[in-house]
This record gives structure tokens, C-alpha cells and sequence, in this order.
């Protein structure tokens, strides 16, 4: 602290007295490529590069627009030197590591090298991201290490087969963004066994990189995402989630023929994305559906049944009501997110049509989220394509016998439609004590102002709050 | 009612904080658990100016956190929702001048209090050029012409 005081406007240079491990904190907030431009200010900030506990390279990164083989082979030499100034100095470990290379040029044994090194040196973080037009094959006994915590992969890397002596005790948080695996008998299951530990895997498939076959066991398991964007591949013949202690899932994909083994007890939370091919629509009361089997849809809910969280996109809205059948019954939700901020919206008429059910079958719920309600409230849009209307005593009578105690609104525009739907939540919800309005971003504070007094207005409980506020991020 | 504590800043100045703010400070968590904060704790090294900021973003945080345990059943919407306004009110925080960016992140690490520290730290470089940074922080080169070529040869990439 000696000089602290005369840190303020004086002429002298304070920062490079400070102690080395707070110049590599801020300096370990920069991409590796920021922080080695340090290097020039002088002597006192030359040796400092090498003690940065986070490394991040990314090629695709230049002052420059051309990019060109000279280039290429200037950033190979400058990860080349980072590296090794680095592992020739021991006694400064690297903990985390991102790479992102979206060009080809440089050889493909040079960035197994790094990625080698890199876990080698006992790194506890590894983020590799690549933008390669082909595929980039990978041992993946490069991955494991005794070290490592988490590991993000991606995208388009084929991944060899690991080996069953290999195993990461430490790694906790995994994500497999598109990749693909060289067998096609290898199935997520011996990726698990190699991280004993896991506790948190997201798994992104996109077109043709597909190795997930619906299975997954773990007992660590907490955190599960599962997002597959494309759905031409049909639906999988059976899923199962043996991971009696997953607290959270996301899951999205078609719906699959078949749901088994779910063993779900210590899930909080469900975020479902489920479609259903036009297929299982269409032949589901069909006569000729001959072989056809269904979307087991109602199994998946029943073992999801004991959450405190649900939010269903409008997909899943779609699916659940085409499913048919009685509404599943949540003891314990008391939370309810419904439609979606950014996907097309669904249904109108079939959100209204299973919202009182949702509602009469969710006893203990306090939160309605709806996203997207100017979508539903369009004036007409459930009337004219639907032979049997909507039964809007149903909406009203299902709202006056739950406690929800906060609405939430997102992308709330104030139109004419949208108050009247408006009118009839605030007047029915009688334990409501918050209204949480979210604008889109654009509406100005005279407009948030007018929302405001317009909801106020509406209020049939004294005590009820309304916030009115623009969409963050 | 809450246990006060009582900061004293280098121009002699006192501040009275609940004990719970204090705690976000692990140097006066130490202190407050040997028991030896009677009197006031003298922070010869803060100032007036620096210590004002450093509660607010203390008291900022321990609210924040409680919020959040109040809502701890749908962390994840609530939870998501109060992570972007507290960053968003971070991000706000530090829109301060240099010399007080500076000696705040110098009482963050004096104090430890590591959210802070991040913060300072994050903000300190970020975006400036070489230049920028050679002239706000007042650092001399000394390297001569052929050392900074060499540096600039070594690391051709980083500085083309």
C-alpha cells in the first residue's frame, strides 16, 4: 500500500509497484492478444504475460481486415511462444484456457499439440472452439486429465472412442456442442463413465451431428440441457433419464416413441421444448395408423409431474394438447412459464384452450409467466380456423380458483387485445399481489408510464404492485 | 436490530455499517471473528471518497443476495432476472474516474472482497489501446529501440 495515497491525478506511474498477482488479475481479463500488447510498456510488464493464470487465443481476432497465410503463420508463432515461455516456467500454472480457431491453414497435429500441452499442464479449464469447414479429429484421450474441472467442445470435432482405464475424476461441467463420435457404437454412456464426477452436461445437436441415443445414467448428474436443433432424423424409439439426482433439465427435441426408466426424484426444475413431427399429428386418430406409434408424451409428464418449475414452449403447449387425455396434476409447481420470447408462438387457441387445466391442476402455484400474451391475444386469432370456441368462463373461473401471487408478462406491447386479456387476469387473480409488465426494447418511458396507469386501473386488489419494465439484455 | 460496525477512513472520518455489509470484506470478517473491531477499524490506507463507494457496493451485494434466498424457488427465472440488474448495476458502478477506479480496486484488494476486485480489475485495461493505458497510468518506457523490437518481433501477432 506504501504510495497509495498519491495514486490520485499525480504525474508518478502506481501501477506498475503493484505486486504481480494483481497486475495478472487485470491483465487476466483481456484476451491473451490485449494483454501481450502490455509487454510493450516496459521492462517492469515483460515477464508479466507469462504469469497470467487465463490464456485465450482466438485467431479470428485482428486489427486488421486481411487475413492471409502470413498472418496465420504470426498467430501459430505467437501461440507457439506464449506456450512455451509458459511451460518452461513451472511455477506458474495455467488454469484456464479458450482456443478458437476458425481457420484451417494451420496444421491440425500443431493444435492437437497445444490442446495436448494444455490439459498436460494440469489446466482446469479447456474451452476449444472451432469454425472449421470439415471435420478436425480428435483422440479423446486428449481430454481426460486429473485435472481438469470443465471442458466446452465445439463445433464439428469427431471424437475418438475413449478408453476405459482413462477417466477425469475432477471434471464437473461438460458441453458437447455438435460433435460426433468416429464409432457409432460408442453412445454417451462411456462418455459419462470417463467423468465419473459430472455434475453439469449440456449436449447442442445440429444437422448431422447426432450421437445422443436417448439413454443417460448417472448418478451425479445435476444439470442436464439437451437441445438437438434439427428435426428431420424423426423421433428417437426411446429416451430415458436414470439421474435420480438432476435438480434441473432442458430438454428439446421431438417427441420420442417412447419414454422409460425415468428416474427423476430430485428435479426443481423443466424446461420443455418437446415437437411433434406432422407425422404423429397427423395419423394419431387416423384409421390407417397401422405400425404408427405415437409420441409417448404422457409418460415424460407424468415422471415430471413433481417439479416446482415448469416452462413449456409453445411447442410443447402444441404437443400436450394433441396428446390428449387428462392434464397431468403438479402438486408442486409454483411456477408456471408459458410461450416463448423469441420462437413463433404457437397456438392461440390451443394456449387458451389449456391454460384452466394447467391452472385447476397446479394448486399450489404463486408465478404465471406467459411470454409473448400480445401473440395470444390477437382479436379473432382463436375464433375463425377452430370449429369449437374457446370457452372464455372456463379461462375466467379457472383464474378466480388458483393463488397465483405474481403475473408476469414479457413482450408486452399495450395493445387494445392485450388489455382485455389483461383486464380479465387482474380482475380474476383475487391473491395477486404483483403484476411484472416487460417491454419490449424501444418502448419509451412515456409508453411504460401509459402501461402502468392503463394495469392500475385494472386492479381489483388493493395491494397488488405493477412494475413496468423494458426487456434487459 | 443488526450489530454496527464503525469504519474510520484516512482523513479521520467515521462510517457506521450494519455488520452484515462489513462481512463482504474477508479482512473485517477475520477481524470482526477475533474480536477486535471494538473502537472502530482505522483504514489508514482508504479514503473518504473510496470508502463511500466501497459500502454502497457492499450494502448493493449483501441486498442482492438476500433477494435472491427470498426467491431461492425459482432462482432460475427470478434468479436470472436479478443477475442481469445486479451486473447491470456493476457495469454502473464503475463508470467512475481512473484514480478512483484505481484506489478502489487497490481497497478491494486490501479488504478482500473479491466481487469487487473482479469488477476494478475487469475495467481497469479494457478497450484502452497502448497508448491510452502508457498515458493514464503514466508508464516510462525503457527498453531501448532494439529491446522493443525484439519484444515486437517475439510477439509479431499481437501487435500487427
Amino acid at each position: 500500500m506504501e504510495g497509495y495515497k498519491k495514486a490520485n491525478p499525480s504525474s508518478r506511474d502506481v501501477i506498475s509497484k503493484l505486486p504481480d498477482n494483481i497486475l495478472c488479475r487485470i491483465l487476466s481479463f483481456l484476451t491473451t492478444k490485449e494483454a501481450a500488447l502490455t509487454l510493450l510498456l516496459s521492462k517492469r510488464w515483460s515477464n508479466l504475460l507469462q504469469l497470467v493464470p487465463i490464456l485465450d487465443f482466438d485467431d479470428s481476432v485482428s486489427n486488421h481486415r486481411k487475413v492471409g497465410p502470413v498472418k496465420l503463420v504470426a498467430f501459430k508463432n505467437f501461440v507457439e511462444s506464449v506456450l512455451s515461455r509458459r511451460f518452461n516456467n513451472s511455477s506458474s500454472p495455467v488454469k484456464k484456457v479458450s482456443l478458437r480457431l476458425s481457420n484451417e491453414y494451420i496444421e491440425r497435429r500443431i493444435v492437437k499439440r497445444w490442446i495436448q500441452q494444455v490439459i498436460d499442464h494440469g489446466a482446469l479449464e479447456l474451452t476449444l472452439r472451432l469454425d472449421y469447414n470439415s471435420n478436425f479429429t480428435m483422440p479423446f484421450r486428449v481430454l481426460t486429465s486429473k485435472a481438469l474441472v470443465h471442458l466446452r467442445i465445439g463445433s464439428r470435432i469427431r471424437l475418438t472412442q475413449p478408453r476405459p482405464n482413462s477417466v477425469s475424476p475432477m471434471l464437473n461441467s461438460l458441453v458437447l456442442d455438435s460433435v460426433l463420435f468416429g464409432s457409432v457404437t460408442l453412445l454417451l454412456q462411456s462418455v459419462l463413465s470417463t467423468y465419473p464426477n459430472l455434475q453439469s452436461l449440456r449436449i447442442h445437436e445440429s444437422k448431422e451431428w447426432y450421437y445422443w441415443d436417448g439413454s443417460v445414467s448417472s448418478q451425479t448428474l445435476k444439470r442436464l440441457v439437451y437441445r438437438r436443433d434439427d428435426d428431420t432424423s424423426g423421433p428417437k424409439r426411446c429416451v430415458t433419464f436414470d439421474t435420480p439426482a438432476l435438480v434441473y433439465l432442458e430438454y428439446s427435441d421431438v417427441v420420442a416413441d417412447k419414454y422409460e426408466n425415468l428416474s427423476l426424484d430430485s428435479l426443481v426444475e423443466v424446461r420443455l421444448d418437446l415437437q411433434l413431427t406432422a407425422d404423429q399429428i397427423m395419423r394419431k386418430n387416423a384409421t390407417d395408423s397401422v405400425g404408427f406409434v405415437p409420441g409417448d408424451v404422457s409418460t415424460l409428464f407424468m415422471g415430471v409431474k413433481n417439479v416446482k418449475i415448469l416452462c413449456l414452449s409453445p411447442d410443447s403447449l402444441d404437443t400436450l394438447y394433441y396428446r390428449g387425455g387428462d392434464m397431468p396434476v403438479f402438486n408442486n409447481l409454483i411456477c408456471l412459464s408459458l410461450g416463448s420470447d423469441h420462437k413463433p408462438r404457437g397456438s392461440p387457441y390451443i394456449f387458451w384452450k389449456l391454460l384452466p387445466s394447467l391452472l385447476l391442476n397446479s394448486q399450489n402455484l404463486q408465478t404465471l409467466i406467459i411470454k409473448g400474451l400480445v401473440h395470444y391475444a390477437k382479436e379473432g386469432s382463436c375464433e375463425s380456423v377452430w370449429t369449437q370456441p374457446i370457452s372464455w368462463d372456463d379461462v375466467s373461473e379457472s383464474l378466480s380458483l388458483c393463488g397465483v401471487k405474481v403475473l408476469e408478462i414479457n413482450g408486452y406491447e399495450g395493445t387494445h387485445d392485450e388489455l382485455t386479456h389483461m383486464k380479465r387476469f387482474l380482475r380474476k387473480l383475487s391473491r395477486l399481489e404483483m403484476v411484472r409488465v416487460i417491454t419490449p426494447k424501444g418502448v419509451d418511458d412515456g409508453e411504460r408510464y401509459r402501461f402502468r396507469t392503463d394495469l392500475l386501473h385494472l386492479i381489483a386488489t388493493p395491494k397488488c404492485e405493477v412494475q413496468v419494465m423494458e426487456e434487459s439484455v | 436490530m443488526s450489530k454496527k460496525i464503525i469504519f474510520e477512513s484516512s482523513e479521520g472520518e467515521s462510517f457506521e455499517v450494519d455488520e452484515a455489509v462489513a462481512l463482504e470484506c474477508q479482512t473485517i470478517k477475520n477481524m470482526i471473528e477475533d474480536d477486535c473491531t471494538d473502537g472502530g477499524i482505522p483504514l489508514a490506507n482508504v479514503n473518504s471518497a473510496t470508502l463511500t463507494k466501497v459500502i454502497d457496493y457492499c450494502k448493493k451485494h449483501v441486498e442482492a443476495a438476500a433477494a435472491a434466498e427470498a426467491n431461492a424457488g425459482d432462482k432460475d427465472i427470478y434468479g436470472a432476472n436479478k443477475d442481469i440488474e445486479l451486473k447491470t448495476w456493476d457495469e454502473e458502478f464503475v463508470k467512475v474516474d481512473q484514480p478512483l477506479l484505481f484506489d478502489l480496486m487497490l481497497a478491494a484488494n486490501f479488504l478482500i472482497i473479491p466481487g469487487l476486485l473482479d469488477l476494478t480489475c475487469k475495467t481497469m485495461m479494457r478497450g484502452k489501446t497502448v497508448l491510452q493505458i502508457r498515458e493514464i497510468f503514466h508508464i516510462k518506457k525503457d527498453y531501448t529501440d532494439a529491446e522493443e523490437a525484439e519484444v515486437r518481433k517475439e510477439n509479431a501477432w499481437a501487435f500487427e
